[in-house]
């Protein structure tokens, strides 16, 4: 009995913190109609930051709530509000997917700058009053912290209710839920009502973060999914009720504490040690299912504008060629290191496909890539190496290779099946809860499992000891293993042929229906089309894809760590990447690896180098160098995620007016060749010379049709000539007269331009 | 003032100036254009019906003149002063009141929740409520009813409530009758026709054509994204007679 009570009322204490960062969560959703992803890292930046002043700074304890939750958090959420989310209102789902992700990405970026470059300091903080003053409280000695906990979380609900139901903002707020133009019919503001919305829902966070931050040790990445664990809560609530999110987190800190006593605080089953961890991404999976679809708002995917260019099989050919001689030229001037850096990019390329076919083609979410990764990795380790086995002498096999891509077919199947009826943000989020639950359950799983069933007795190993040494293959007699440059060409050739492979299918019956389903699944459904098949099939297809891309990924690593190389924010940053670079596109995969694998490391380690030449400079440089590296690809995402059609399409549009210049465009291929091979034979650095290329495919174009104002006049937004066609005795009868005709007949007539109309 | 294409006729009073002034207005959603040059004239205290068949752009020209939606040439004029591109809830500050197609309420809110967002343009919740409850005691039963639960001529007695508690200088009607009981058409237009005699300028846009016939000054007939004529109400009823516009329901 008094473990029940003990049990019961720790799970409240959690609960609360829980229903306070859930709220947040809701009050933001229900106000801007977005799904505040980056809310967790919110609240880790708002904790992290509460450390600094209280444990830090010494400030006291009051002063520092007072601050971060008075000051910090809602100004942080009304910039976020001003400066980023204004933007999303009428775009994609998927758009409003990434832009908050890519936040999540820059917020954690920015406190791993500021406050962990040195991941040997712990830091962490006291609870309030101390780690010994305790309340007793039928018969338990509960911490005053967590009581506190609970009556802020009571204090908050009814703040919450006074705020929205009597003033005026809250009114207004509630009442753009309903009809945002009706609001400013009223003369309400609706962009206010955001703003209050945004600091509301970062308060909450910030909360929340303070409230969690003294049960674990501070990290960037544990505080956010802390937060995290509250959207299970929110969902349970619908994202709209606070009642019903108020008891979704009280059952969700009930299970997680009632799961600590059952497992004996997580030593009674070895293989479920981390199990309290998945318990609410657990939780949000089923609530996900049990919920009736059309109670989901915003389960309807708005129809966008965006529509992509499907190039034929021929030119995908003649692109990959061209991509294959492009990489040959380029690791023939590059080495050691930078080879490596390229390889990794071409592996994210190669994983970034399999979104290419679920989200580009079919219009499906799956944030947990990495997951497949790590399980295409254990299964074609287990095959290929096993448990004892030295990875070093094995090679990977094709049949190890397949074995792992069609386990992830099989996985992805069975998350997919019960998930067939959610779209966007709702599959979005189960497939994330996915991700957490293989990061406990799977990568995290260091110890050996031994079962005793049957009267048998079997291990499992699935990241014994926390890392794996994944064997390359030794294909067509050449090993990968040995040379860098060779599997450098062999995930580029896996690439292009991928590639291909997809735009074919994409050209395809199969393609074709996959594009219907996009659009609408209503339709395709009334017009015969069996949807839930065509689901499950992408979704299996996809996952498999993900599952080969991620062996090659981790073959690529060499060694590999279960907690950090399939980290779920992974998949999120290459989601956002392949949105970026253009996700209805081969070559939008392509530049997620880029972006993703080279670009910013590059920078990063040119700034490095110019630190270290320069040293007066040095601070200028290092700053450079932190910024590309940990914020560069989030600021990318911020800025760029916001184009529907990706960077890639906007280089596509770049080139292909460039038939009407084939001299301009056959003296750049010269001049980059020329460039190639001044980098061959020494004299340019092949940075440089990778740097000038990928700043020449963005202005050259533009150079070329600025050389030939007639012949872009389309492309550069002038009137068309062929207005002209018009002989000059006719203007003013068969077209008006326009300014240039004017200035046209004063210069004619050496008239001094008046400045009067005529 | 009145005009119908082609034929002046001569006015011995100077007009009152025109409040609200629309001067080959373009306007459209996406790439699709609705309206391809409208003008349109409502003076000071003056009643404008504005007629014409389903799909012609009434109440495309009501959210142009609301500020829902800016034009893409012409000019909306504001007491003579050029008003594109100004915000909507600017101009509900400023006077404009527009009732919506559809029902102008907010249907998860109360009553007086709905009444109290009425207040944004700086009367009282209290004033907003005396005249609202004066006018519609049935309303003021279920002030805290949640208004999307109540009758359709329930909601839109709240949204006309609303109209009346601002003390607007212009007020925008769009379709008031729309699925209402003739009765309470009467009973609503009887109400725009009282504001009106306050000076009030409005611009209502109506099925019911003879109802709002019988209260406007002028009267307009849209076609396909144009005004088609300008007249007074019974030179439009005749123009009306010959051509369908599904306006005579009886
Ligand atoms: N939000 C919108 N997006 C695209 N087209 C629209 C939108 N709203 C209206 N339209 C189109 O604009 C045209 C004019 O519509 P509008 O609502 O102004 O007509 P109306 O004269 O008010 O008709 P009704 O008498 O049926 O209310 C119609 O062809 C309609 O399809
Ligand atoms: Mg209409």
């Amino acid at each position: 009995m008094s473990n029940f009570l003990f049990y019961t009322v720790s799970g409240v204490a959690l609960g609360a913190v829980y229903a306070i960062a859930a709220s947040g969560l809701v009050v933001t959703y229900t106000t801007t109609g977005i799904f505040n992803f980056a809310h967790g890292a919110i609240g880790m930046f708002c904790a992290v930051t509460y450390w600094q002043l209280r444990v830090d700074w010494g400030v006291p304890t009051w002063l520092a709530i007072i601050i971060v939750v008075g000051a910090v958090a809602p100004a942080l959420g009304i910039f976020l509000e001003i400066a980023i989310m204004r933007g999303l209102e009428g775009t994609s789902e998927i758009t409003k997917l990434v832009i908050p992700v890519a936040v999540l990405l820059a917020l954690n970026g920015l406190a791993t700058w500021i406050w962990f470059d040195d991941p040997t300091q712990v830091k962490s903080v006291d609870p309030f009053f101390g780690s010994l003053s305790t309340v007793s409280l039928f018969g338990q000695h509960l911490l005053w912290h967590n009581v506190i906990g609970v009556f802020v979380a009571i204090a908050v609900a009814i703040t919450l209710r006074i705020v929205l139901y009597r003033t005026q903002l809250g009114v207004t707020m509630r009442a753009v839920v309903d009809d945002r133009s009706l609001v400013r019919l009223n003369g309400g503001r609706p962009d206010r009502a955001a703003m209050a919305g945004w600091a509301i829902g970062a308060m909450a966070a910030a909360i929340a973060g303070i409230l969690i931050s003294p049960l674990i040790s501070l990290q960037v990445l544990a505080l956010t999914l802390l937060v995290v664990d509250a959207y299970a809560a929110a969902i349970f609530g619908r994202l709209r009720s606070l009642p019903l999110t108020f008891a979704g987190a009280i059952v969700l800190g009930l299970l997680k504490s009632y799961w600590d006593w059952f497992s004996a605080g997580g030593t009674k089953w070895p293989f479920l040690q981390n199990f309290r961890n998945a318990v609410p991404a657990v939780l949000l999976f089923v609530v996900l299912l049990a919920l009736p679809q059309d109670r989901l708002r915003g389960a309807v995917v708005s129809r966008t504008r965006e529509s992509f260019h499907v190039p034929t099989v021929r030119q995908a050919v003649a692109w990959g060629v061209a991509l294959i001689a492009g990489i040959a030229m380029l690791q023939a001037i590059v080495a050691g290191p930078d080879i490596i850096t390229l390889e990794h990019g071409m592996a994210l390329g190669v994983m970034g496909l399999s979104l290419v076919l679920l989200t580009g083609y079919a219009g499906e979410v799956n944030l947990a890539l990495f997951s497949f990764a790590g399980i295409a990795t254990i299964a074609a380790w287990q095959f290929d190496v096993g448990p004892g086995g030295n990875a070093l002498t094995t090679s990977l096999s094709v049949p190890g290779l397949a074995i792992a891509t069609l386990i992830c077919a099989l996985v992805g199947g069975l998350v997919a099946l019960p998930a067939l009826r959610l779209r966007g943000l709702y599959l979005g989020l189960a497939t994330f809860a996915f991700a957490i639950f293989v990061l406990n359950e799977v990568l995290l799983q260091s110890d050996q499992l031994t079962f005793h069933q049957l009267g048998l007795k079997f291990h499992l190993d699935l990241f014994t000891g926390g890392t794996l040494t994944v064997p390359r293959p030794n294909w067509f007699g050449v090993d990968f293993h040995a040379s860098e440059r060779s599997y450098l060409m062999l995930l580029c050739v896996v690439f292009v042929l991928l590639g291909i492979g997809l735009i074919a299918l994409r050209r395809s019956a199969y393609g074709r229906a996959l594009a219907a389903m996009k659009d609408s699944p209503a339709a395709c459904a009334t017009l015969g089309l069996n949807v839930t098949r065509l689901k499950l099939s992408v979704f299996m297809l996809s996952a498999a894809m993900a599952g080969l891309g991620g062996v090659l990924y981790s073959a690529q690593l060499r060694t590999v760590s279960g907690a950090n190389d399939y980290d779920v924010f992974l998949s999120l940053g290459l989601f956002m990447l392949v949105v970026i670079g253009g996700v209805g596109y081969v070559s939008g995969a392509f530049l997620a690896g880029v972006f993703g694998g080279i670009s910013f490391a590059v920078l990063g380690s040119l700034f490095d180098k110019l630190a270290h030449d320069y040293a007066s400079f040095e601070p200028l440089f290092h700053f450079g160098g932190k910024f590309s590296t940990l914020l560069g690809s989030a600021l990318a995402g911020i800025f760029l995620g916001r184009n529907p059609t990706g960077v890639a399409q906007q280089i596509m549009d770049g080139f292909r007016p460039l038939a009407r210049a084939r001299t301009a465009v056959g003296i750049w291929i010269a001049a980059e060749v020329a460039l190639w091979v001044l980098s061959w034979q020494g004299p340019l650095s092949h940075w440089w010379f990778a740097i000038i290329t990928f700043v020449s495919v963005f202005v050259v174009p533009r150079i070329i049709m600025m050389r030939y104002p007639d012949r872009f006049a389309a492309e550069l937004g002038r009137p068309a000539p062929s207005d002209d066609d018009v002989p000059l005795e006719l203007v003013g009868l068969a077209r008006p007269f326009t300014e240039a005709d004017r200035e046209l007949f004063d210069a004619a007539l050496s008239i001094a331009a008046s400045t009067e109309p005529v | 003032m009145t005009k119908i294409v082609g034929v002046e006729i001569v006015e011995h009073e100077p007009d009152p100036a025109p409040l609200i002034e629309l001067v080959g207005v373009r306007a459209g959603y996406g790439s699709i254009e609705v309206l391809h040059g409208v003008d349109l004239v409502v003076r000071e205290g003056a009643v404008v019906a504005l007629l014409g068949p389903n799909g012609g752009g009434k109440s495309t020209t009501v959210k142009v003149l609301a500020g829902l939606l800016t034009p893409t040439a012409g000019e909306v004029r504001l007491a003579g002063r050029c008003v594109n591109g100004t915000s909507a809830d600017v101009l509900a500050r400023l006077g404009v009141c527009t009732i919506p197609e559809g029902r102008g309420i907010f249907p998860n809110l109360t009553v007086r929740e709905n009444l109290r967002m009425a207040t944004q343009t700086g009367t009282r919740l209290s004033r907003v409520e005396e005249t609202a409850y004066a006018r519609f005691p049935r309303i003021a039963e279920r002030r805290n009813q949640l208004a999307g639960t109540m009758s359709g001529g329930e909601q839109q007695m709240l949204a006309m409530a609303r109209a009346l508690a601002v003390d607007p200088a212009v007020l925008l009607l769009d379709e008031l009758s729309m699925g209402l009981a003739p009765l309470i058409v009467e009973e609503l237009y009887e109400l725009v026709a009282q504001v009106a005699s306050e000076g009030v300028s409005i611009l209502v846009i109506e099925q019911f054509a003879r109802t709002v016939l019988g209260i406007a000054d002028t009267a307009a007939i849209m076609l396909s994204g144009r005004i088609a004529a300008v007249g007074t109400p019974q030179e439009i009823e005749q123009q009306l007679s010959s051509a369908y516009l599904g306006g005579s329901h009886e």
